[in-house]
């Protein structure tokens, strides 16, 4: 087979070399623009886990590199002078020339051709060869030149950054955060020798144009940055190698291979590097490239197929990893005056970890955050009474919890999930022993179902059903009632329906009431854009689909003296869904009308939401609500266990959560 | 923790009649089910009337099938009419059957079935499935994706994990546990899982090989999913422990070695836990 590569970076020369140690025969060629010792960027970062991978499946390179490499085993936050320091998180680093000498080396001994200093800018008259390997890396060629085929989204992030180097020994993986006259600075440090260390350093847009970065020359920069670092650098310069600043583009491509071409690392995904995966993902897809291969030998647009299949769902994981955290380097200027423990802890925890990851990595570090938090964590917590739970376990749940909710009461028959759902009078003789709190909502499309033990939204035979009522005339599921939009004359019920609900509930001697306005229930299909198409003022602008819902809220503040908290799906996990705009615009409203709390709650809009469940699946979305929207938040979704209310609590998420009743024995 | 034992009915190369055999000695043994999986493009047997054979030479065990590549099965009726068939011949609460969509490209286009709609189809049949197939059947979704779970939720009783170490069930299982309480199912999910085996001398090389064939489609992790094969009764002690702690129902322990005396290793090895 002739095979082309076009871009030596690591993926390109990576894959060069694993097929021809497949097949000698090949005829392997490497275009690269660059000369052999050029590089740009200073090092390149590999996890435990990445290297574990490429153990298994290359004990050579992994031998090569493992010579190579400086492991190190810890991570470390600066935050106003103070260290936040959190051991057993490993990973290894190796100077991005070196990897590359190392792989142009064994390329060549294997026969690969080199050709250095020869820019592509016509991927088209490669096309003859049998395979063509798009490895050229951000702004590839090849991408552009298939642009039709592969249709590549980019994304062009928020915040601006700089890449330099710095000759100031480090012991661990670093991260600095800075303030001066003209706003915040984060930098992030990561050591690739004893006395090198990538340093990047990020800003947001408005700290960014306040400092007049954009007119800086390479020389500026570095002054601008060893100045705003002077003490964290202790005498150490600041090195530049092509460090202009630069705003990260993520690309997204709908496929990666058209006919006998195929893109592969950052030419078909990137992943911003606060997740450090750049090189991990364009080494791993060179691997899982060439098995492919091999496996269907004569067969290239059939193996280009299986790479990606294999591939998507990897890549994705890390990109929407990447996504959270850069989402909380876009974000940082809302935490950087927190309390350093913490600050450290809300930035260890805004992707991949939690407590109860971290736990068997550096108890300590943990014992530290706790003391410096001062919070009993399990005053925060609430307990919701199970689905088909029976009156023992309510009484279990509320003997041991400072609060506990009922599950969802119907304010109204009309309002009812099933024939089955409870009703507030049911909790006359517990509501005033216990300190409970009712749920009480209004199905709204979700309405008329059978009993949740058969399934959700499993419609009653419709002899058996009720009218429905929604914002807008959309069936929950396709098999689904449709249901009524609401008139004028129905709104009016409904809101005396929550107001008489929520008098009787004070009545009753309930603590705490929370309104259910999200989970495709009938406010909810107010709220999402995806249930709202009305034209009149409760439909279109978040203002006006939260109209109803507001009206509904004060009537039944008026009713209830203690505290008051509404759920909302604040996200619908779904595209076309409510923003985040709209969810923070929606959480400030609530407030105003008088909601003690807003709980994050997410998906079940339609039936079509796909929520990623897992631990603490939400809690970003109570984090946003909370520190970006100033209003005090419960959250939900995926909180198993007081190490998950942990992780919620004390990196200053919310002030409360909703504990999943989730059932290990 | 229930354990089930996997019938070698996509062990390439099975001798004929070996299935039945093996169905008649797991009767007697201490396994509480017979699995089997479900692929279109390799040497194995077919899901359903295997199922049918085996319910008629057993009485006790619990047969299931982990799981249907249900969008290659055509209409929901058809499908649920060989479902009920199966329970009706296997007796009352004796069938499980797990749906899902398969990862398998070559599959689809062997049953000339678009891949690209295999969602949708699992979709539109399951809504029609759960009429049909009526009580008694215990239905489970398999598959790892966000969908996976969304259609769990919706219709059936529980959840099929696909195998690998008890770190990664324990998170595949915490995920089925939390879509199940968010969307207010009362109780939990039913919780299978599955594990591969081979046992005795001679037979880890003969297992790994089987595992990488079978897997092959995984790429470069048909590798890793064959070093996770049970080889040794520690092995699979330690196992049955991991997928217990993590709120494992049921763990199915399928054979990579087409040979009865592995019904009996196995069997012994449970009993020396």
């Amino acid at each position: 087979m002739r095979i082309v590569c076009i871009g030596g970076g690591p993926g390109g020369l990576y894959f060069s070399i694993l097929a021809k140690r497949a097949n000698p025969a090949h005829k392997v060629t490497v275009y690269e623009r660059n000369r052999p010792h050029d590089t740009f960027g200073f090092g390149v970062v590999f996890s435990d886990a990445t290297m574990d991978f490429l153990a298994r499946q290359d004990q050579g390179t992994y031998r090569d590199l493992m010579k190579r490499v400086t492991r190190w085993d810890s991570f470390t936050v600066i935050h106003r002078g103070r260290v936040n320091s959190v051991r057993g998180i490993g990973f290894s680093a190796i100077e991005r020339r070196q990897l590359l000498l190392l792989l142009q080396q064994q390329a060549r001994d294997l026969g690969v051709e080199l050709l250095f200093q020869h820019e592509v800018t016509d991927p088209n008259a490669h096309l003859t060869a049998d395979l063509v390997i798009g490895s050229d890396g951000v702004n590839s060629v090849v991408r552009s030149a298939l642009a039709q085929h592969l249709r590549p989204h980019i994304e062009v992030g928020p915040t601006h950054f700089s890449w330099l180097g710095t000759d100031r020994p480090f012991d661990s993986l670093t991260f600095f955060f800075e303030a001066n006259e003209h706003g915040r600075f984060g930098a992030h440090v990561y050591p690739f020798a004893p006395d090198r260390a990538t340093f990047i350093v990020e800003t947001d847009a408005e700290t960014y144009r306040r400092a007049g970065a954009a007119r800086f020359t390479e020389a500026d920069t570095t002054a601008y940055c060893e100045r705003l670092f002077t003490s964290q650098l202790g005498g150490h310069r600041l090195l530049s190698n092509r460090s202009q600043w630069q705003r990260f583009r993520t690309v997204r491509c709908a496929s990666w291979h058209h006919e006998n071409v195929v893109l592969i690392g950052d030419a078909a995904h990137t992943a911003h590097f606060s997740v450090g995966s750049g090189t991990k993902m364009a080494m791993e897809d060179a691997l899982a490239l060439s098995r492919a291969l091999e496996r269907s030998p004569g067969d290239v647009p059939g193996a280009l197929i299986a790479f990606e299949q294999d591939r998507r769902p990897r890549v994705n994981h890390i990109q929407a990893m990447a996504r959270t955290s850069f989402d909380w380097w876009s974000t940082f200027r809302h935490y950087v005056d927190w309390p350093p423990a913490k600050f450290g802890f809300h930035f260890i925890t805004r992707s991949q970890f939690r407590w109860d990851t971290l736990v068997g990595r550096d108890a300590s570090y943990l014992r530290s955050v706790e003391a410096a938090a001062g919070i009993d964590v399990r005053s925060r917590v609430m307990a919701v009474e199970p689905a088909g739970g029976d009156r023992s376990e309510l009484v279990r749940l509320a003997s041991s919890h400072p609060l506990t909710l009922t599950r969802l009461l119907p304010v109204s028959d009309q309002g009812r999930i099933t024939p089955d759902d409870g009703r507030l009078d049911d909790y006359a003789d517990l509501a005033c022993r216990f300190r409970l709190g009712a749920q009480l909502s209004h199905a709204g499309p979700r309405g008329a179902c059978l009993p949740r033990r058969f399934g959700t939204d499993r419609p009653l035979p419709a002899a058996e059903g009720w009218p429905l009522l929604a914002a807008s005339a959309v069936r929950y599921t396709p098999a689904s009632a449709l249901p009524q939009p609401m008139n004028r004359s129905d709104m009016e019920h409904v809101r005396e329906d929550f107001a008489e609900a929520a008098r009787r509930a004070a009545c009753l001697g309930f603590r705490f009431l929370q309104l259910q306005f999200g989970h495709g229930y009938l406010l909810g299909t107010f709220i999402s854009p995806l249930t709202n198409r009305r034209r009149d003022q409760y439909g279109g602008g978040i203002g006006n689909r939260m109209r109803f819902p507001l009206e509904v809220l004060q009537a039944a503040r008026a009713e209830f003296p203690g505290e008051l908290a509404v759920a909302i799906s604040a996200t619908d996990w779904q595209v076309g869904g409510l923003t985040e705009t709209d969810m923070l615009a929606a959480a400030r409203l609530l407030k105003d009308h008088g909601a003690d709390f807003v709980t994050a709650m997410g998906g079940q809009t339609t039936s079509q939401s796909k929520p990623p469940y897992g631990r603490c699946f939400q809690m970003h979305l109570a984090g946003k609500i909370q520190n970006h929207a100033a209003v005090p938040a419960i959250a939900a979704g995926g909180i198993t266990d007081l190490d998950d209310a942990k992780t919620v609590v004390l990196s200053g998420r919310a002030e409360r959560c909703l504990l999943d009743s989730l059932h290990h024995t | 923790m229930r354990i089930g034992l996997g019938l070698p009915t996509a062990i390439a190369g099975s001798p004929a009649g070996l299935t039945l055999d093996w169905a008649r000695l797991a009767e007697a043994g201490p396994f509480t089910s017979l699995a089997l999986h479900d692929r279109l493009v390799f040497d194995s047997l077919e899901a359903m009337t295997t199922l049918a054979a085996v319910a008629a030479v057993t009485r006790r065990v619990r047969l299931a099938c982990l799981v249907l590549i249900a969008p290659l099965r055509g209409s929901a009726l058809a499908l649920a009419k060989q479902a009920r068939t199966i329970a009706v011949l296997a007796g009352p609460g004796r069938f499980t059957i797990g749906l899902g969509v398969g990862p398998r490209r070559d599959d689809y286009e062997a049953g000339h079935v678009l891949f690209e709609h295999r969602g949708r189809l699992l979709d539109e049949q399951l809504a029609d499935l759960v009429q049909l197939v009526g009580d008694g059947v215990e239905l489970l979704i398999g598959g790892r994706g966000h969908a996976a779970l969304a259609r769990m939720v919706r219709a059936a009783d529980g959840f099929c994990h696909e195998g690998g170490d008890p770190q990664a069930f324990r998170s595949a299982a915490d995920r089925a546990r939390i879509a199940w309480s968010d969307a207010g199912r009362p109780g939990k999910p039913v919780i299978w899982g599955l594990g591969y085996f081979a046992l005795g001398p001679g037979s880890t090389e003969v297992g790994r090989q089987a595992l990488r064939r079978y897997y092959s489609f995984t790429g470069v992790h048909a590798t890793r999913i064959a070093a996770g094969l049970l080889t040794s009764a520690d092995a699979i002690t330690a196992y049955c422990e991991g997928y217990r702690e993590a709120g494992c129902d049921e763990l199915v322990l399928f054979p990579t070695v087409a040979d009865l005396t592995q019904v009996e290793r196995l069997g012994r090895a449970l009993q020396e836990r």
